[in-house]
């Protein structure tokens, strides 16, 4: 086993064994019909959460004329992007009563639903679909992978904590459903393995005289004839007959099965995604347009390190799949949990507090500044990862001109469980719909507002806001 | 029961209850009867309410928006019984009433008002009706996922460590996301995969059950069909499912009817549309001739057919295109012992207006494949039915599939989920995919079904109105046993219990109970129960200061795991009194865990051993290593940490959170603490009236533990290299000065430890929060434990034959 892995093309097409997506980056566009001119790229959504908040006297620019020239210490990493950067003060989260007493669990929960859990059944997960959930229900329509959920450490907690809350609100911040809290991926091989190994569609083979494997996959090889695999149609048949054992069940047995059967289907959705990218590639293949019709660069080159990682390297190979995964079009909405509240310290820092214990900083300076080096670390990562999206070249621009990346946190000040001045940073052009390069020192919207700006600005239909927002938040653009 | 101690274990909310730990209850049982709880709400409770509490608690504007004046019975209160308990935790903690509002003293209770009302709301549970509770059909967490799979089909359960990590519990989430499902189906693919190898193939057929097309017509194939005679242009035709990539023998018996030319018939195999051999077909009709083609071919599905190449019997005409043979392709790879089909050489016949065709007289064609790879063991035994002349491949598939799907799905499949899994099966037969691979295809399909992946009710569904309390069918038992103790599928006694409808009898439980428990797989308990309750679950990702404790290495850190395993272990399995968790005089370790108790001199190998301890300030989990270390903060001991924890974990009474913009205590205080060593700085901080009803419950029994660092090593200065001060006083002056006396006032409150675990235990079995009629199931099994000796059997043996885990109430 070599100590790293590099995926490249060349891996990438002998990998595993099986059919693989990668290349077909090269030979395909993207899956909606090609307006004139070219290719028009689609928007993706990132997001990328640090929690406790952040010394904000360090976080905050000083003085809003001199901005971008001057920055201040925790943003100074920014600054080889800066004009990528918009920086929006005065975006508040959902107040907290009754869960005053569990801030952490809430500041995760809310950051992406900007709702409060149901208090009535607050030992259960009910709360509200998420942001990034509303839209990989509309973008995810197009790609193999509806959406893309990635963190550092692992996110199944059981029990119940402060407040009576179910643990699993301090751990994740992405919901499917109301009650339905969706597993960070924190592996990178599995993350890898999962991108480019479409195993799922278990091809049914063309038989015949041995030919060689790369005329059987130019073939368009991996359906049958009509285009279905056995697996699609062996789902689809396991879904109708639990549809059957759902009528018959109580309301709370109902509950757990719709969830089981909305994941059956999108795993026949993708299934479906896959075949169909694969006419497509043998399609373009065959009228003979490839990488010349669309400018773009080659896949994102990612070492996925083995053994022990330090907590920055495994940040970095996390964004790294999931810019990989935006650049080959298998996704088109991501979230990155970089850190979370519980029992987090940098042990490449020097000093051991945890995050947690810091962020209760009581106003010293020592506390403090201890603090803004954490933000500061937090902020290195994720300027380097908006530095990698930029260097991807694909139709209209950039990878991350055709990206919506928001870095933030659920809490304004850790030392309070402030909800307020949440520190908000979004990278990227959204496709011409972000206007960048900008500091607004007071927004006039909350959160949910922000979170329905970012989902409108994508494409996604939005017939109420997000959350307790009340309308789109105007100084995107 | 004697009640000592108030017992009130808040779920929710800031709830100032600590206090005195001993707080004398006037007599209980006098406020137990229903109708004697119901009545004393308007006698004593709404008397109580209107001195006290309704001037804030009520009105248009209620202080915190709690408006008490909204209760008019006991069973009101019962509703929203949480209310209840913070209130009542409040007015234990003197919080409630404040001596001050709107700039007035306000009227205290007495001593008496005050238990009188917290004896009430304790006692309030009696109001709940018999109820089981909401039980809902759960899936499979992880462990149990991977431990079922290594049951049902005897592959390594590592199989599944890419399913995300999960565990049983109270707040249990059981639904399956997108990513649980795709990884469900890929590790049904990963292990089918590597275990279903198809036989070897061999087939044949008439040329009469073939299909063909006959002078451009095609006719289909008969079932009883024989021979089919070709004349001219024409061919016969089926499709071939290759099983694995190799090399298949073709055996062709045929004879030539007519043929006047002077060439020989010749017959080509195509597969698809590449020619991959040709025969030359010579034999007469009375004696027809066995001709053989071999060709490499790759696993997959293709359409087999056979077609003279040379129909013509040239007689220097050139034969009307349309009636000739479809041009073939030049093979781009041919088989072995063959040979490309070469074009006609043009010879001179006689002329005709019509052309002469040759005619063969086709008999069968039979195919056979490389030779089978070996069938994996699980194969065999999966394979229960092989199709034949007396079994269809339907039959066959639906005695394999009646056979799996009763052991997956842990009950006898439905008709409905065995039609689904035959139609599954008919949809890859139909597709012509060999029997072995159909049935995979089912097999996948059992792996992906709700039956398999969630405990479901005995007939697959719940039947029943809206309310109705149902027994749990004996299945269902079976499985709620064994996934309990186990982690696991039923084994063949369990289940053989349930299909004799035996299992539902107390006595059979009990008995089934104390054999799961003697088996080593209940150290499932342990992991799912016994390591959370101890919050050892996650000590692999304590964050500690690296560079000061170099020591805490993962060895350490699975010594520290295993040592509390197996004393959990040995009380369960031995059945000894819960007591022991608390006290006792023994411990395990290995050469690792040996330095931190100071015992590296006679504890060597890294096998964990039993050691009798005599420092009586060890043993017990207050003092195990690991304990302390996920209660010490990363750099230095946390004695509010652990006193929480004792508090909370061992005596059932969660201290509230503290309020966020309390300043913490810091080592490093530069201002108020400076010469203070931490236990001065603790105490200072727990003078402020707003810290005291807490703290002081909480942070005595944490400095009692200072002895002890981070890591759990005794020392006898602090970090500041003051002497460490354990002694201190437990409410109800109940003095100590060691560790070791800690442990045995501790140890007396074994009411309390009792019952607080006989919750947990029970939140877990249910994989729920308790409520009014759970505790007060849960009170009873405490009580009947205590009478046995404290036996932790018998905790698991009382809640297995509860009526909450033998019950559910349906909701619609």
């Amino acid at each position: 086993m070599p100590k790293n892995w590099l995926i490249d093309r060349r891996t990438a097409l002998k990998g595993l064994g099986v059919a693989l997506a990668l290349p077909l980056l090269e030979t395909m566009g993207w899956a909606e019909t090609p307006k004139a001119g070219g290719y028009k790229a689609p928007v993706r959504l990132g997001w990328m959460f640090m929690p406790c908040g952040v010394s904000q006297g360090h976080f905050w620019p000083k003085d809003g004329k001199t901005w971008p020239t001057t920055l201040s210490p925790t943003l100074e990493p920014l600054r080889p992007v800066i004009d990528q950067i918009l920086l929006l003060d005065g975006v508040d989260n959902v107040e907290r009563s009754p869960f005053d007493g569990a801030a952490h669990a809430i500041e995760l929960s809310t950051w992406l639903t900007a709702t409060k859990p149901n208090a009535d059944k607050r030992d259960q997960v009910n709360i509200a679909p998420s942001a990034d959930q509303i839209a990989a229900s509309h973008l995810g329509l197009y790609t193999v992978l509806p959406s893309l959920e990635l963190g550092t450490r692992k996110n199944e907690r059981t029990g119940t904590g402060q407040e009576g809350l179910n643990n699993r609100y301090y751990t994740t911040g992405n919901y499917r459903t109301a009650t339905q809290p969706l597993p960070v991926e924190v592996s990178p091989g599995e993350v890898y393995k999962r991108l480019f190994a479409s195993r799922q569609s278990t091809p049914q083979k063309k038989g015949g005289p041995a030919v060689d494997a790369k005329q059987f996959a130019a073939s368009g090889g991996g359906t049958g004839d009509d285009g279905t695999s056995l697996d699609r149609s062996m789902l689809d048949l396991v879904r109708e007959s639990a549809g059957n054992l759902r009528k018959r069940v109580s309301a709370d047995d109902q509950h757990q099965l719709d969830d089981y059967l909305d994941s059956v289907r999108s795993l026949e959705k993708r299934v479906v995604a896959i075949e169909r990218q694969q006419a497509e590639a043998a399609k373009m293949q065959a009228a003979g347009k490839g990488a010349a019709s669309v400018q773009r660069s080659p896949p994102l080159e990612v070492k996925i390190p083995t053994g022990e990682m330090k907590w920055s390297e495994h940040v970095k190979v996390m964004g790294d799949l999931l810019i990989l995964a935006f650049q080959a079009d298998i996704t088109r909405v991501g979230t990155l949990i970089a850190s979370m509240n519980h029992g987090i310290n940098y042990p490449e820092l020097p000093f051991s507090e945890s995050h947690h214990d810091l962020s209760h900083h009581e106003g010293k300076a020592e506390k403090l500044d201890k603090i803004a080096v954490i933000d500061r670390f937090n902020i290195e990562q994720f300027s380097y990862l908006v530095s990698r999206m930029r260097s991807l070249k694909e139709a209209g621009g950039t990878l991350l001109d055709n990206t919506i990346f928001t870095w933030g946190s659920g809490l304004g000040d850790g030392h309070n469980h402030a909800w307020k001045r949440l520190p908000t940073i979004i990278a990227g052009g959204g496709g011409g719909t972000i206007r960048s390069g900008r500091y607004v020192p007071k927004v006039t919207g909350n959160q949910g507002d922000l979170l329905t700006g970012i989902l409108a600005r994508a494409g996604v239909p939005m017939p109420k806001p997000v959350g307790f927002g009340t309308k789109m938040l105007a100084e995107l653009s | 029961m004697m009640i000592a101690t108030l017992y009130l274990r808040p779920r929710r909310g800031r709830i100032a209850i600590l206090g005195a730990l001993a707080f004398a209850l006037g007599s209980p049982l006098l406020a137990v009867e229903p109708s004697q709880l119901a009545q004393a709400f308007d006698t004593q409770i709404k008397p109580f309410l209107g001195t006290y509490c309704l001037d804030c608690h009520g009105g248009k504007k209620p202080k915190g928006d709690l408006d008490l004046s909204t209760f008019t019975s006991g069973t009101s209160a019962l509703a929203k019984i949480d209310i209840w308990k913070d209130a009542a935790g409040r007015v234990h903690a003197q919080d409630m009433p404040p001596a001050k509002a709107k700039d007035k003293e306000l009227k205290q209770p007495s001593e008496a008002e005050r238990t009188q009302f917290i004896t009430w709301v304790r006692n309030l549970k009696h109001l709940a009706p018999k109820d089981p509770g909401r039980g809902t059909i759960r899936r499979l967490s992880q462990v149990e996922y991977a431990n079922t799979l290594r049951d049902l089909l005897g592959v390594d359960p590592k199989v599944a460590d890419q399913v995300p990590q999960d565990a049983v519990g109270e707040g249990f989430s059981s639904s399956i996301s997108p990513l649980l499902m795709e990884k469900y189906l890929l590790v049904a693919d990963e292990i089918l995969d590597q275990t279903i190898v198809p036989d070897r193939l061999t087939m044949s057929w008439n040329a009469g059950q073939l299909d063909a097309i006959i002078a451009g017509k095609p006719e289909g194939g008969q079932p009883a069909g024989t021979q089919r005679r070709i004349t001219g242009a024409g061919e016969v035709s089926t499709m071939l499912s290759t099983p694995v990539d190799g090399t298949y023998t073709f055996k062709i018996r045929a004879a030539t009817e007519k043929n006047t030319g002077k060439e020989p018939t010749r017959l080509a195999l195509r597969i698809d549309s590449q020619v991959v051999g040709e025969i030359k077909v010579t034999a007469p009709p009375k004696t027809p001739g066995t001709y053989t083609v071999t060709a490499k071919l790759t696993a997959g599905k293709a359409k087999l057919s056979l077609l003279m190449t040379n129909p013509v019997i040239q007689v220097g005409v050139t034969p009307e295109p349309k009636r000739a043979p479809a041009p073939v392709a030049p093979p781009t790879n041919p088989g072995e012992n063959t040979e490309p089909a070469k074009p006609e050489p043009a010879k001179p016949e006689p002329p005709s207006n019509e052309p002469d065709l040759r005619s063969v007289i086709l008999e069968s064609i039979e195919v056979v494949g490389p030779p089978a790879a070996r069938q994996s063991e699980l194969q065999r035994k999966l394979f229960i039915a092989t199709p034949g002349k007396d079994l269809s491949k339907r039959d066959a598939a639906k005695k394999i599939a009646e056979s799996f799907a009763r052991r997956a799905y842990r009950r006898p499949p439905t008709t409905d989920e065995l039609d689904t899994l035959l139609k599954v099966f008919d949809l890859a037969d139909q597709q012509d995919e060999v029997f072995a691979f159909s049935v995979k295809l089912m097999l996948k399909a059992v792996l992906v079904s709700p039956g398999f992946l969630y405990l479901t009710p005995d007939d697959g569904s719940i039947s029943g109105k809206d309310g109705a309390v149902v027994a749990l069918g004996d299945h269902q038992l079976a499985s709620k046993l064994s996934y309990l103790f186990w982690s696991t599928m039923p084994d063949d006694q369990l289940s053989a219990l349930a299909d004799a409808g035996k299992l539902r009898d107390p006595a059979v439980i009990t008995e089934q109970v104390r054999r799961l428990i003697k088996d080593p797989r209940s150290r499932a308990l342990f992991n799912g129960f016994g390591a959370p309750w101890l919050e050892l679950h996650h000590i692999d990702e304590l964050a500690v200061d690296e560079k000061k404790f170099p020591l805490l290495t993962k060895d350490l850190r699975a010594a520290m795991f295993e040592e509390a395993a197996m004393l959990f272990d040995t009380i369960l399995r031995d059945d000894r009194s819960m007591v022991e968790f608390i006290d006792n005089d023994y411990t395990f370790m290995n050469s690792t865990l040996a330095r931190i108790y100071g015992l590296e001199d006679s504890v060597k190998g890294s096998q964990m051993t039993r050691v009798t301890l005599s420092d009586r300030n060890r043993g017990g989990v207050l003092t195990m290593p690991g304990v302390l270390a996920v209660t010490s903060l990363p750099n230095r001991t946390s004695p509010v940490k652990r006193g929480a924890w004792v508090l909370d974990r061992v005596l059932g009474q969660k201290p509230p959170t503290p309020p966020a913009n309390v300043p913490a205590l810091e080592q490093q205080d530069a201002n108020a603490g400076i010469g203070l060593n931490l236990r001065q700085r603790t105490e200072r901080h727990r003078a402020d009236p707003a810290c005291t009803s807490c703290h002081q419950a909480i942070d005595p029994i944490g400095f009692g533990l200072e002895n002890f660092d981070v890591l759990g090593r005794w020392r006898d200065r602090d970090d500041t290299g003051s002497p460490v001060d354990a002694a201190g006083e437990l409410p109800g002056k109940q003095r100590f000065s060691t560790p070791a006396d800690l442990k045995r006032l501790i140890s007396a409150k074994k009411d309390d430890f009792c019952r607080s675990l006989v919750q947990r235990i029970l939140a877990y079995t249910l994989c729920r929060s308790l409520t009014g009629y759970d505790e007060v199931i849960a009170d009873e099994i405490a009580e009947a434990v205590a009478k046995d000796g404290y036996k932790f059997q018998t905790v698991w043996v009382k809640i297995a034959t509860s009526y909450p885990f033998l019950n559910r109430r349906i909701s619609r």
